[in-house]
């Protein structure tokens, strides 16, 4: 009886061991170096996780930053300090972690005590600036217009 | 000039904005264009949707029109309400997906009376530029004419309904994918309110108001996509 058990569990590790799991790693917070890869010369939709509203927004290797949502547009300055924290400065200057989830990137936003919270999530990451024409100028508000 | 009245209405959040005098300059503006060329919706325009969606009018020619939408997608559209979106481009410029008529002539229904149906066939192609295995059959029904409100305001609209199946391969049964209930403002030239039924779900969509060209700001369509959201949360609850 004592052996049939056996059997039975080994059995069921064997087989177990054979259905394949997707791997899933922990969520990472990214370095400065991993966001500057990120980000530096692309153009990246994000969404805002509680508004549903989507960005645009071009990281120009040079620390400018054109951001595009519902048709008005807005410019500013980014940065990366070394504990990876990417700051934005348009009116006021934010900075945030970005963490990568099973390669979806998020923006966190940490507030003490309590846990860091998803706020932005980027959808896709494309080569260059696609928010301004070849003869358009760089706008120079930094809120949004119109 | 009561089609110019209420074109006027339905760009109200725009007309209170401007001056009375203003107004009352633009108002006269228009009724110097022709009725036809007054009404449609022009290019530049954006509308605002029950569901939070927002898409900008971008072109309009040939039977065609393009509109984007809030992540910047570009979706070219048929003049013709019953087809749907013909293709749609990523602001990168790749194409997501693409949809052309094989057989079925569904212009016939535009003026067709109440209870004609007709169905016609769209084939789709995804990104990669395959088309799908199975066509995509519809039938529409005409419902005829009825009136809805936009913003307060009566308009027009035509009524379809539109069922799009699949055909089995072998027994040709029909597998209903989704059913839908459109209105057509042949005024505005376009619809104005789609319910949308699945086997799993159903959603509705509707316009809630249109802003005329070069009269938007971001502080206008936050703060109505703000209003929209708060009315679907008092909703749940």
């Amino acid at each position: 009886m004592k052996s049939i058990a056996v059997i039975t569990l080994a059995m069921g590790l064997l087989l177990g061991g054979c259905v394949s799991q997707p791997m899933r790693s922990a969520p990472q917070t990214l370095s400065a170096q991993q966001v500057e890869q990120l980000f530096a010369g692309k153009t990246v939709e994000s969404v805002n996780r509680s508004t549903g509203i989507t960005s645009f927004t071009y990281y120009d290797p040079d620390g400018r930053v054109l951001q595009s949502r519902l048709w008005s547009q807005r410019s500013g300055k980014w940065t990366v300090k070394s504990n990876g924290k990417v700051c934005l400065t348009f009116d006021k200057t934010q900075c945030r972690r970005i963490a990568n989830d099973n390669g979806v990137y998020y923006k966190l936003r940490k507030r003490k005590g309590e846990k860091a919270k998803r706020v932005v999530a980027y959808r896709s990451f494309h080569d260059g600036n696609l928010l301004l024409g070849k003869n358009q100028a760089w706008p120079k508000v930094s809120h949004f217009r119109p | 000039m009561k089609e110019m009245k209420k074109e006027a209405m339905l760009y109200g959040t725009v007309i209170q904005q401007m001056s009375r005098t203003t107004a009352a300059l633009c108002l006269g503006a228009a009724l110097l264009l022709p009725v036809s060329a007054a009404a449609a919706v022009m290019p530049g325009s954006i509308a605002i949707y029950s569901d939070g969606s927002v898409e900008k009018l971008l072109s309009r020619a040939n039977g065609k029109e393009v509109w984007q939408d809030s992540r910047y997608r570009r979706l070219t559209r048929s003049s013709n309400p019953l087809l749907p979106v013909l293709s749609r481009e990523s602001l990168g410029g790749e194409r997501n997906y693409s949809h052309f008529l094989r057989s079925g002539d569904p212009d016939m229904l535009l003026n067709a009376p109440a209870g004609r149906s007709h169905e016609f066939v769209v084939l789709r192609r995804d990104k990669y530029g395959n088309l799908a295995i199975k066509p995509r059959h519809f039938e529409c029904v005409v419902n005829g004419d009825g009136s809805i409100r936009i913003a307060g305001k009566p308009e027009k609209v035509k009524r379809f309904t539109c069922e799009r199946f699949t055909l089995h391969h072998k027994l040709l049964t029909k597998s209903i994918k989704e059913t839908l209930a459109l209105a057509y403002s042949p005024r505005l030239k376009m619809v104005v309110d789609t319910q949308r039924t699945t086997p799993k779900k159903s959603s509705r969509k509707s316009l809630v108001k249109l802003i005329a060209p070069g009269k938007h700001s971001y502080r206008t369509l936050r703060a109505e996509l703000k209003a929209l959201q708060a009315d679907k949360q008092e909703g749940v609850k």
